[in-house]
């Protein structure tokens, strides 16, 4: 086998972002975004009057669910939808590298919409006393919680190129990993254990605890190898 | 350089046969059309040679080469402008055509050269920093074009590459391709019979996956009937008719069919307005009331339909 050009993701995430920063879709979902988590967060932390980020942590962790597959939901189906993959595919570049610069790509914007959060937390630290670590360990955990629904949600971009399906599959996908762990108490044993393992959220609550567990590092990035082959293997099929 | 086909086959999912047992072989620069109805099997030929269908059966190579899609250095070889020419409209032409030589391959340095080649080549200096869903279709299909041609392949694969253009955009495609093909193969696919003829040096029919013609231009203008078409009536029975016309003209080919009361006749000698007024003056000296004298049109209209519908004529005769 050859070995495609190796500059070949630098200029695949160029293109990626710079048609990114040319449609106003991220930009809308990003303000949005924004908007409703500064909301929750002033009315929180007035309401509550103690001088922590966990309220804005969890909150991101659920507007996730919503934001998330909203970026990702263009990534390939608006490709299969325009005929473009066909450029994409008929030059020498591996799928592989394409699915990690089309989750890379979407990833940097989730991670470029979280810096106007950091604002939060100057806040916070300026009314009274915050633990630096744990609002360090609630952004890490939040990092590795997006890159997880980053790449489940351009593998459920990858399966239509009906956006809007693309949303809704990558949607309830991620709604099934967060809810795993509320339905525990409807079974015992082992199984609960495995769900609970399985769900999203348990793993970040160690983060918003400001404790930085190996296995839930080891679960998140799981979670975008899975997703990430996945979408790599379903490309190659679907083009056989 | 060679670029062969064999056997190549492609079954979908259901089993039918969008390709079946196409070969050809194309061994010098030049413009090789592929010629069918719609669904053939043009694009999915077309897809398999880029390497972006693996085929179910039999095989594409370059220099003895097989082309797979992990080949990578092979398929840079190759260029290829895809059906509906799909292209991101959101960037402008430069950054696309950058885009597209970079991801073929070629370093920085020769991107610059390259572009002002393409650039100059399809006349896309105007529009270079025009973003692309501004541009008229012609420009757009100019951009696809450039595209397949950034990253200078040996092999141009070019999926219908003049549709949907007004008839001075598709003159100037034409003259582009005529000019590439001449250090470059080119293969092109196309429903416009016209062109091939304007076009291509050598002509690939397929119908329902098959190849049923593969044909240089000049072995095609002279193996159809072609020349004059007469209608006439009479009373003469078919073989009195068709003797009497074959010793007045000495045809290299002539067909005669019955229908609604009136004889049909192809006569294959030059269509000139001498001929016509020799055959009127023929069929008035043997009292045939003549009902129609055409010329043709073109003799690759007829191949085509003889091949792909099968529907020319039941007394037709060799």
């Amino acid at each position: 086998m050859d070995q495609d050009n190796s500059n070949s993701l630098t200029v695949l995430l160029k293109k990626e972002i710079l048609i990114s920063i040319k449609t106003p879709a991220a930009y809308v979902v990003i303000i949005v975004f924004l908007l409703i988590s500064g909301y929750m967060f002033a009315d929180g932390l007035f309401l509550s009057g103690v001088a922590t980020l966990r309220p804005f942590f969890s909150l991101s962790g659920i507007l996730f669910l919503f934001f998330i597959p909203a970026l990702t939901m263009r990534s390939f189906s608006e490709e299969f939808r325009n005929g473009t993959l066909e450029v994409l595919a008929t030059h020498p570049i591996s799928r592989s590298k394409l699915v990690f610069a089309k989750t890379l790509s979407s990833y940097l914007i989730v991670v470029a919409s979280l810096v106007p959060t950091l604002i939060y937390f100057i806040i916070v630290a300026s009314l009274g006393h915050i633990d630096p670590g744990a609002a360090l360990a609630g952004y890490i955990g939040l990092l590795f919680l997006a890159a997880g629904y980053v790449s489940a949600g351009v593998f459920a971009s990858s399966l239509t190129q009906n956006q809007v399906a693309a949303f809704i599959i990558a949607l309830f996908t991620l709604f099934l990993f967060f809810i795993l762990d509320k339905v525990t108490a409807l079974t015992t044993g082992s199984f609960a254990y495995i769900l609970q393992y399985a769900s999203s959220d348990f793993h970040l609550a160690d983060f918003y605890k400001g404790a930085i567990d190996l296995r839930d590092v080891v679960y998140f990035c799981g979670v975008v190898v899975f997703f990430t082959s996945l979408t790599s293997k379903w490309l190659e099929l679907k083009f056989k | 350089m060679n670029l062969k086909v064999s056997e190549l086959s492609k079954a979908f999912g259901s089993g039918a046969k969008a390709v079946d047992s196409v070969s050809f072989e194309i061994n010098e620069p030049s413009v090789v059309g592929f010629l069918g109805p719609n669904g053939a099997g043009k694009t999915t030929t077309m897809r398999m040679i880029t390497g972006y269908l693996t085929p179910t059966g039999g095989s594409v190579s370059i220099d003895g080469e097989t082309v797979t899609p992990e080949n990578f250095r092979l398929r840079a070889k190759i260029g290829y402008l895809p059906e509906s020419n799909p292209l991101y409209t959101e960037m402008e032409v430069h950054e696309y055509l950058k885009f597209a030589g970079q991801l073929s391959g070629i370093s920085s340095s020769n991107t610059k050269e390259r572009l002002d080649f393409v650039v100059d080549r399809c006349g896309l200096k105007e529009v270079l920093y025009d973003p692309i869903y501004r541009l008229s279709k012609g420009y757009k299909q100019r951009v696809g074009l450039a595209q397949a041609m950034i990253h200078d392949p040996e092999i141009l694969i070019l999926d219908e590459p003049t549709s949907g253009l007004d008839p001075n955009q598709v003159v100037g495609i034409r003259e582009l391709i005529s000019e590439l093909a001449q250090k470059k193969f080119v293969v092109l696919s196309t429903h416009i019979l016209s062109e091939v003829q304007a076009l291509c040096d050598r002509v690939l029919i397929i119908n329902r996956g098959k190849l049923v013609l593969d044909a240089t231009s000049e072995d095609l203008q002279h193996s159809s009937i072609g020349g004059i078409a007469v209608r006439i009536k009479t009373s003469d029975s078919m073989d009195t008719i068709r003797e009497k016309f074959e010793t007045a003209f000495h045809p290299r080919k002539m067909s005669a069919e019955k229908a609604d009361g009136s004889v049909s006749l192809q006569i294959g000698i030059e269509d000139t307005d001498d001929n016509r007024e020799k055959v009127f003056d023929f069929c008035v000296s043997n009292r045939y009331k003549l009902v129609g004298l055409n010329n043709t049109g073109s003799d690759l209209e007829k191949v085509f339909r003889e091949l792909t519908v099968g529907a020319y004529g039941s007394g037709q005769q060799q």
